[in-house]
This record gives structure tokens, sequence and C-alpha cells, in this order.
């Protein structure tokens, strides 16, 4: 289990009531991993490709599950989720989306860029909350990623 | 005594036997020397006088009686010598010599004398000096006279342009030069004078020496005239006149010549242009006499022809005779007939050919090949007439025909086809094996009129065949036939009168018999021309209306006139000429010829009243018809040679292919056709224009042509292009609008719904974290704060649903079972909800055609409301079903629920609007709205029936319906539910 909660979560949420809303969800649900947190798409790319503020930053070291808001600054969620699944190192990683949209076109867009789960943020905070359990649940504990190289081990 | 002449003439100067006188008498010295000087006087004077006349004589020339001038002299000369010897005999008496002197005088005075008496006539005549000089006054102006006319001519000589006028020598050089000659030659005076006239001549003239001919015609006879070609300076010839007088000199001896010259040129031209044409005329007068000699002698065979076989009723015989005359009469080298059997469509070998004396008869190669058949080109119609002046231009015949056209040496040919009344009865053929013969229009028609006179003699005598007896059956067919037949003679005279003439005119043959014919039958106002034409024919023997044809007014015994079909010919027999007529009444057939017209202009009457174009257009594409309308469109008039016209010209370049693809395929596939194209019409523009077309065939499915209409679009187009790019326009503002709503929608998905989580999500937080801090009602009012969120949240997605429903296509399914569709539903429902006592009825295999997910939306808010309004009552009982009306099926989902008053059934399907608190049922307002929008995007309607806390009723449709059906469902519904 320790493995597992030291690996990272990296979210990509540019407003900030709902950044504090998620990590309330995720500490109430007793997730406790390292929590990263990129403000719009730019960062969240910098951090998974070690460049611009997080340049140097050992990009072996690929976050554990990446939720991804789709309107974001600059770069948009779809945008990040098709760099994520283009570059062959973060290609396997987890991605879900977690947004407010319920448009269709998103969801299908979505789909085919290659997200690994898709979730509508409910208005009813405790829904919201049930949501994060599940997603943290399935994908910080039930799911098995690919096997690495050595790399990805250490 | 001839002593004493002996001895006188021996002593003629001898002073013997005589003293001198003064010896002789006495002589007185005074006497004497009176005498002397006296002599001496007389002899000198009359010495004197001689000298002086004869000084006259030699002065003046043309003095008269120069004789008796001469005479004078001489005698006074004697007598003057008398009296000088009288003198000197006073000294020398020489009276012998002096007796010679007398003598002499005597003869002298006497010759005088004699001289003399003649002319005293003359001498009395002769002038007075008055009169001389009257005279020579007269003389002088006659001379003066001459003189200015001789003037005169000279400059009329030198100055005349028109003729050259010049002398020559007597040697034939050039003596002078007028203007003239310097003109028509073309030499100046200065450099033809002295040179020989034969410079004018051609050079085959001059080496024949005709000029040395011409002087000495012109010497002997005084006069030469000429015309020919002469020489000018420059080489160019003219035709010249000549004349050539030849002047002489008192001693009539030639002095030169005078030459008079005229170019004549264009007068022989226009001679021989004359002649010319004269010889053209005469040969164009031989060679049209000629022919009209050929077409009497053919005529004359043709009719010879036809009497040897009309009175003829052997169809061999006729036949034989018609060949043999025909070949004859043709030239040509054979010429047969060929009998055509209409049963096995087959020519029947001929029976009897003609074939002249120096061509084979065929019958002797007939073992060869194909001996049967005419020789004819495959393509040819049984009523076509086939004239090959060059058979080797004929490439298909087939192969058995090649041969034998090798085998016969047939090199033209000229088949003419024997028809009776458009039936075919067999061919006549003539054949030339020697040359490449062109038959000519006389004797195509000839063979044509043989053919038709035997087509009829051939039915005669098939005729004649069957009656059998002569006389019976010739009066039978005179009498049988419908057609009037009448024999007049030369004075115009009814001679026969058969019983179809007694039928047609009213007369009977005994009264019309000997009467004059055109007092019968011809309209009294034609009677006139009828005489003249007789006449006319009798003395000239022209009749323009012989062996013709015609048609022309006859009248009844009862007066009324009709239009006949006449046909009249010549019956050749000897003595005076008898003629036949033929008289067919034709007035029924110009009545259907008429009423065709009538009937032709009413439609076209009625084609000309049509506000669309109406044309007819032949196989080959041309306009043969167009209506008025077409012609004022293209502006293009029937009567004016726009017929025949094609109409590929007033057609826009770019629509051409496809104009033509499309009528050759209506062609193809027998179909009519409909094309668009731009035509111009006649102020030059081009309008679209939509045309239909119908290709018609005949019985042998060959295009006869088309019959369409075409009609002006343009208007027409040009507002559905309007409209079109109105729509265009408008649907690209209702995509931006779309746009629009859509980045709307999106926003407010998301940015609206983010706030409402942090209101909501920070209340809760607080109501967990802080619950100690807060009392109830703090605790309340964050409830309520969260509560209100969540129904706006729940507003923005029905509204997002509602809007998304207006957008995008539909995805319309055959089959979509609704009853299976309601039946998830209420499954889903009693499972959110499994306390609730409710029973729900559902009409199996209900299946519509429409949207799936639309219809699932709008089921789904149906069964919500049902399952809703029905909460409030201990049990539910809900019913999805169908009702079929007239035209129409009507679903229906009942429950029994609150209901509603009627009286605001029109607020229903209104978004936003509700009929009951949202204390009491909670709800946004939109369901409703959305399922009417749901039902109209498929064209249906949706209504409902209600009663406050009985239930309400909502009953859709996916088509039209009337209100009288929607009336109708209700009825049968209610009536339904009651069972």
């Amino acid at each position: 289990m320790q493995s597992y909660a030291s690996k990272v979560i990296l979210l990509v949420e540019d407003n900030p009531n709902d950044e504090e809303l998620t990590r309330l969800a995720f500490e109430q649900n007793h997730i406790t991993n390292p929590l990263v947190v990129a403000h719009d798409g730019v960062e969240a790319l910098d951090y998974l490709f070690g460049t611009g503020t997080f340049e140097g930053r050992n990009v072996n070291e690929r976050p554990q599950l990446v939720v991804l808001d789709l309107k974001l600054p600059r770069v948009s969620g779809l945008q990040v989720l098709e760099a994520i699944r283009q570059n062959e190192k973060t290609c396997y990683t987890p991605v879900v989306i977690l947004t407010s949209s319920k448009e269709d076109e998103d969801i299908m867009t979505a789909y085919e860029l290659g997200t690994n789960a898709y979730v509508q943020k409910p208005v009813d905070f405790l829904q919201f909350t049930s949501a994060v359990k599940q997603l943290g649940l399935f994908w910080l504990l039930l799911n098995e990623s690919p096997v690495r190289g050595a790399g990805s081990a250490a | 005594m001839l002593h004493q002449i002996i001895y006188y003439i021996s002593h003629i100067f001898s002073t013997e036997g005589f003293p001198p006188r003064w010896l002789c008498g006495v002589w007185p010295p005074f006497q004497g020397w009176l005498y002397i000087v006296s002599d001496l006087g007389i002899w000198s004077a009359y010495f004197a006088i001689p000298l002086i006349l004869l000084k006259f004589i030699r002065e003046k020339k043309e003095l008269p009686f120069l004789r008796i001038f001469w005479l004078f002299a001489a005698f006074i000369f004697a007598c003057g010598t008398t009296h000088f010897m009288d003198a000197l005999m006073f000294w020398w008496p020489a009276y012998r010599l002096s007796s010679l002197i007398y003598l002499w005088t005597a003869v002298v005075s006497w010759v005088t004398v004699f001289a003399l008496i003649p002319i005293i006539p003359q001498v009395l005549s002769l002038k007075t000096s008055t009169q001389l000089e009257a005279e020579i006054r007269e003389r002088y102006k006659a001379e003066l006279a001459l003189q200015q006319s001789e003037m005169r001519f000279k400059t009329l000589v030198e100055h005349v342009t028109d003729y050259a006028i010049f002398y020559l020598t007597p040697e034939g050089n050039v003596a002078s030069w007028n203007k003239g000659a310097e003109r028509l030659n073309g030499y100046i005076a200065n450099e033809i004078i002295g040179k020989h006239f034969s410079i004018f001549y051609p050079p085959d003239k001059v080496e024949q020496k005709y000029p040395r001919y011409e002087l000495e015609v012109a010497g002997k006879v005084g006069r030469y005239e000429d015309e020919g070609w002469r020489v000018r300076k420059d080489g160019s010839r003219y035709w010249a006149s000549v004349i050539i007088t030849a002047m002489r000199n008192e001693q009539e001896e030639i002095i030169g010549f005078s030459k008079v010259v005229r170019d004549l040129t264009e007068r022989k031209n226009a001679e021989d242009s004359l002649k010319g044409m004269n010889e053209e005329l005469e040969r164009q007068v031989e060679a049209r006499t000629n022919s009209i000699q050929r077409l009497l002698k053919r005529e004359m065979l043709a009719v010879t022809i036809i009497n040897s076989i009309r009175s003829e009723t052997n169809l061999n015989t006729i036949l034989e005779k018609t060949v043999n005359l025909l070949g004859q009469s043709t030239l040509a080298d054979r010429c047969a007939f060929w009998g055509y059997n209409a049963k096995t469509k087959q020519y029947n070998m001929p029976e009897s050919e003609y074939h002249s004396s120096d061509s084979p008869d065929i019958r002797y190669v007939r073992d060869t090949v194909n001996p049967m058949a005419p020789i004819l080109p495959p393509t040819c119609l049984d009523d076509e007439l086939i004239n090959i002046s060059d058979i080797t231009q004929i490439k298909n015949f087939s192969d058995e025909d090649q041969l034998a056209i090798q085998q016969r040496g047939i090199k033209s040919m000229l088949s003419v086809p024997v028809l009776f009344r458009g039936r075919i009865l067999g061919r006549l053929q003539i054949q030339s094996i020697f040359e490449n013969r062109e038959w000519d229009s006389e004797t195509v028609k000839m063979v044509q009129y043989v053919a038709d006179q035997v087509a009829v003699a051939i039915q005669h005598a098939k005729i004649f065949q069957y009656l059998q007896v002569s006389e019976a059956r010739k009066s039978a067919i005179m009498d049988s036939a419908l057609d009037a037949v009448i024999i007049m003679d030369h004075e115009g005279l009814v001679v026969e009168w058969n019983t179809g003439a007694e039928k047609i005119f009213g007369y009977k043959r005994q009264e019309v018999t000997g009467q004059p014919m055109h007092q019968l039958i011809i309209p009294e106002r034609f009677r006139m021309d009828h005489v003249q034409g007789l006449h006319h024919y009798l003395e000239t023997g022209e009749g323009p209306l012989l062996n013709k044809l015609v048609e022309m007014p006859a009248v009844r015994s009862d007066g009324s006139e009709f239009v006949a079909e006449i046909s009249i010919t010549r019956v050749k027999m000897d003595g005076p000429p008898l003629f036949a007529g033929v008289l067919r009444d034709v007035t029924e057939r110009k009545q259907s010829e008429q009423a065709l017209i009538e009937s032709e202009n009413r439609f076209r009457q009625m084609a000309d009243s049509s506000p669309i174009m109406i044309w007819l257009m032949r196989p080959d594409r041309q306009i043969t018809y167009r209506n008025r309308t077409a012609e004022e469109f293209t502006g293009i008039l029937n009567d004016e040679g726009g017929l025949g016209f094609g109409w590929e010209n007033m057609i826009y370049p770019d629509d051409m292919s496809i104009l033509v693809d499309t009528v050759d395929l209506a062609v193809r596939t027998k179909q009519k056709f409909t094309a668009e194209c731009r035509v111009r019409r006649s102020d030059g523009s081009y309008r679209w224009v939509t045309s239909t077309g119908v290709p018609r065939f005949d019985s042998q499915n060959t295009l006869t042509g088309f019959v369409g209409t075409s009609v002006d679009i343009q208007e027409h187009k040009e507002t559905t292009e309007a409209l079109e790019s109105r729509v265009q326009e408008r649907t690209a503002q209702l995509q931006a609008a779309n746009k629009e709503l859509e980045a709307f929608s999106y926003s407010v998905s998301h940015d609206l719904r983010a706030p409402l989580r942090t209101i909501d999500g920070f209340s809760q937080a607080i109501l967990e974290l802080y619950k100690g801090k807060l009392d109830e009602r703090g605790q309340d009012y964050l409830r309520r704060i969260r509560q209100g969120s969540q129904q706006m949240a729940k507003l923005i997605d029905d509204m997002l649903q509602l809007s998304r429903l207006t957008r995008g296509a539909l995805n319309i399914e055959e089959d979509v079972n609704l009853s299976e569709m309601v039946t998830e539903i209420s499954e889903e429902l009693m499972r959110v909800e499994p306390d609730r006592c409710a029973v729900f009825k559902i009409e199996p295999d209900l299946s519509v055609r429409g949207d799936k997910r639309l219809l699932q939306a709008g089921m789904q808010n149906l069964l919500d409301n049902a399952w809703k309004y029905s909460s409030k009552h201990e049990s539910a009982y809900i019913e999805f079903g169908h009702i079929q009306t007239q035209s129409a099926t009507v679903y229906y989902v009942r429950d029994d629920g609150a209901g509603f008053d009627m009286r605001y059934a029109d607020k229903l399907f209104g978004a936003f609007q509700r009929l009951h608190g949202a204390e009491e049922f909670p709800g946004t307002g939109i369901g409703l709205a959305t399922l009417a929008r749901i039902i109209h995007r498929h064209g249906g309607e949706v209504w409902a029936d209600a009663e406050v806390e009985k239930g309400a009723t909502f009953y859709f449709t996916l088509q039209p319906i009337n209100i009288q059906e929607k009336e109708d469902a209700k009825l049968r519904q209610q009536s339904h539910s009651a069972c």
C-alpha cells in the first residue's frame, strides 16, 4: 500500500474552489497520495515532460493518475490528453477527465483521444466526494498499470 | 511644059531674061523709091506681126484656135515676103523666085481661109470683153471659194481624228500624215513619212504581198476597199476599214494614192460577239428543236406504245410490245418487264425481252446466276425509281447481282416501278451495255409515262381476261368504271359517254351524244377558254392540258358545280382527232382535304394561342413547325424560311452537349425527354427554357420526328435562385446562431455549474467540518443554500437538454420499440422508489419510426410526469397504449394522479410553465416543453386531457392529425379505459 500511496496524483484544475473541494474530497476519502496541482495545460505538460518550471524533474517518475479538467487556460485539457497519449513515456498513464461538461461531443473526443474515464463533476458535493472516492479506489488501488522497464521500477 | 517647069525650077534664082525693074519702063526715081520704100514698109510690118503673134502664142498657153494663129502668122509673113521681093526686083529681077513666093502665099492664104471656115461659129460665140470680165470675176470668186474649200478640206484632213487620212507615193511610201493617222497608228508624222506603208500590215499579209496587191488594184480600178487587221506602232492590232484611191495627173499617170483608214475594232468585236451569240442561239434553237423533236418523237413513240397496248387484251402481247417499242425508242440495249409477285415478294422472270441487234439476248446467259430478279440495289424500295448512269458507282449490290452485272455487261440502267394505285405490279428496266448512259429526264419521263400506262393496261388486261367476252367486257369496264369516260371529237361534240359519266353528270348517253361537250359539263365562265383551247390545239398542236392530271371545276345537269380531276388524251387514229377525257368527282377528297386543312388550322390556332412554345422537329433535328409563342420567342417566323431551321445555334454553347445527349437518349429509349437549357431569345438574351419532347415512331419503329413544348422558366429560375440564396443565407445565419447557442450552452454547462458546485461544496464542508459551531438555524440555512444550488443545477441540465433537442439532425430509425422503452423506464422508476404501490399497463410491440434518443427522452419525461403526479395517491395506475384513428396512430400515457385543470391546458407545453407549486410537486417546468419539441420535430402532435384529481392522459402522434380525429381518439380512449 505504501508504494501506491507514495505515487503522485496530478490534478489539472484552474479553478481554486474546485481544487480545494477536490483536495477535501480526497482527504475525506483518506486518499493521501501527494497531489501535484497544475493550474493550466502548459503547467501540466511541463510537469509531465520536465520542461519550463519543472525543468530537470525526473520524468521517469510518472504520476499514478492524472485528473484532468477540460476547460483550461492556454492549452485545453483535450490537448493535454493528446500530448500524454502521443508521448511514449506517458502513453500508458491513466487519465480521468473530471469536468463540468456533459456535452456529447466532449465525451466522444475525450474517449477518441484515449481517456481512461470521464466523470462529470456533480454539483452536489456529497455526490462529488462519492465520485472521487470511487475514482481513487479504482485507479489507485484496483487498477494494474502495465509494467515498465528498469527506470520505472525504481 | 515639063521642060518649062524643069527649067523654071533649075533657074529659080536666075535672072536670065529679065532686066532689073529700074530698067524696065521709065521709072522716075521718086516714083521708083516710093514704090520701094512702101514695099519695104509693108514687108517690115508684115514681118513684125508674125513675131508678135509668135510671142503671143508662146506666152499665152491655153490659147483657143492656136492653129489659126499659126496660119495667120504664116500667111502674113508670106505676104510680107512678096512685098520684100517686089522692092528687091528693082535691082535683082528674080521673077521666078518671086512667082514661087506668090504661089506659097496664095497657098497659105487659102489654107487659112479653109481653116477659118469651120471655126466661124466658135469665133462668133467668143465672149465679148465685158462678158469675159464678168466671167472672170465669177471665175475668180469660184476659185476663191475653191481655195477656201481646199483649205478647209486640208485642215479637216489634217485634224480629223476618227480617220487616218494620208497620201502615198506611187511606190507606196507615206507622203502625208494626219492627226487621225497619228492616233490610229501611233506614229507621228516625222517618223513615218517616207516609210513604206506595208509597215501597217501584219507580217503574214506583208509576206503575201498584200500591200502591193492593194495598190495594184487601186491603180487599175481607181479604188480599193478592204477590211482587215492592221498593226499599230506598239504592235497591237486593230480591225481597219481601208479605202485606197489612186490619184492621176492630166496625162492619166498615177501620181500617188490617198488612203483613208478607220478603226472598226469595236464594231468587229461587237459583230464577232453577235455572231457568236447568233451561233449560240442557233445551236440552242437547234438543240431545243432537237429536244422537242426527240420529245415529240418519244411522245409519239409513247403514244404508239400506249395505243398498241391499249387495244390489246393479252397480257403477254402487251408486255412484248411494250418492251420492244420502249427498247427501240429509248435506244436501249435491253429492255424487259419483270412482273412482281405480291405473294412471294419476288420478281418473275420476264416472258419477253427486247435486246438491240448488237447485244446478246440475256436469256441465253440466263443459266449463269440469278436470272430471275432484276438487278436492283438492295436498298431499293418497291416504288423507287432507279436511275444509274454508271453502275460501278453503286457498291452495295449483292455478290450475285455483281456477278450478273459483269456477265450481262451492264453499264447503266433505268428501272421504273410499274405502280397501280401505289401497288407495285412490276418493273420496266432498260439497260445499256456499251456505254455509261445518262438517262435524261425526257427518257425517264417517257418510261414513267409508259409504266403508268402499262400498269393500267396490265390491270385492264387482267380484268379482260377475267371477263372473257370482248364487247361485253369493254362496255362492262367502261360502264363499271366509277370514273366518267367521255370522248369528244375535234368539233367538241360528245362521241362517247359512259355510265360513270351518266352517274356523275346526270345526263343520259342518248341525250348528250353529238352535243357540244363544253355546254354540258364546263361551267359557263370557262367555256370560252375551252373553245379557244380546242382551236388552239387544232391549229398549233399545243395542248397544255393534254396527258396531264388536272383539277378543274365541272358542272352537273342540275347546275351544281364540283371539282373534277381530269385527264385528257388524244386518241391517236387517222382522220380528225378524238379526245378522251377521264373525269373523277374529287369533291369528297377536296372536302376531306379542306377538313384536314381546317383541322390543321384549328390545331394551329390552338397552338398559337397557347402561352407555351409548341414545336415539331424532324428526325434530323430541324424545326418544321413552331407556334406563335415560339415564333415570338425566337423571333423567327415560320413563313420566313424559319422552317427547317436548326435550333442548335440558338442554344447556349455550354448547354449543347447535355441537350444533345438527352435527345439522343430519348430516341434510343423511346421515352419523352425533358431538358433545361439556355436559349437565345429574339432580343439576343439567353433565357432558361425547359423543353419536353416526345420522339415519334412509325409502325416500322423509324423515328418520324418529335413533338414538344418549351417554357421560358427564366423568371421561375431567377425566383428559385433568389429563394435558394435566401435559404442559404438564412441557413448560414441559423448555423451561426446555432454555433452561438452551442457556445452559450457550453459555457452554461461549464461556467454556471462551477460556482454552484462551490456554493454547494463549501456549504456541505461547513456543515460537516463546523457542525458543532453552528446552531440548528445556521445549519438549516446552509441546507437551503445547498437546495437552491442543486435546484439551479437541475434547471441548467433541463435547459441544456431542451436546447440540445432543437439542434442537430434527426437520426431516424425504422423500428423504435416504444413498448420496450416504456417498460425499461417503468422498471427504473420502481427500482428508485420501491415503496410506491404502482401498476404499469404497457401495450406490447408498439414500434415507431423515429429518433430513438429523442423518443427515449420524450417517453422519460412523460413517464416521470405520470410517476410524479400520481405520487400523492396511495396507489398509481399508469397505462401506455395506442388508438388507431382513420389516418393516424395515436399513442397515449395515462395516469390516475393529480391531473390538472383543463382551463390551463394551453400553458402545459410552454417552457418553465408549471401548473403545480414546487412545494407540491418539484420540477423545472421544462419536461413537457421538451416532449412537445421532440414530437413536433417528428412531425407529430401532442395534447392532453385531464381532470383535477382524476388523472391526466397525454396523447401524441408522430404524424399530422386533425381536430376531429383528436376528439375521436379521446372518446375511444375513454371508452377503452372504461371497459
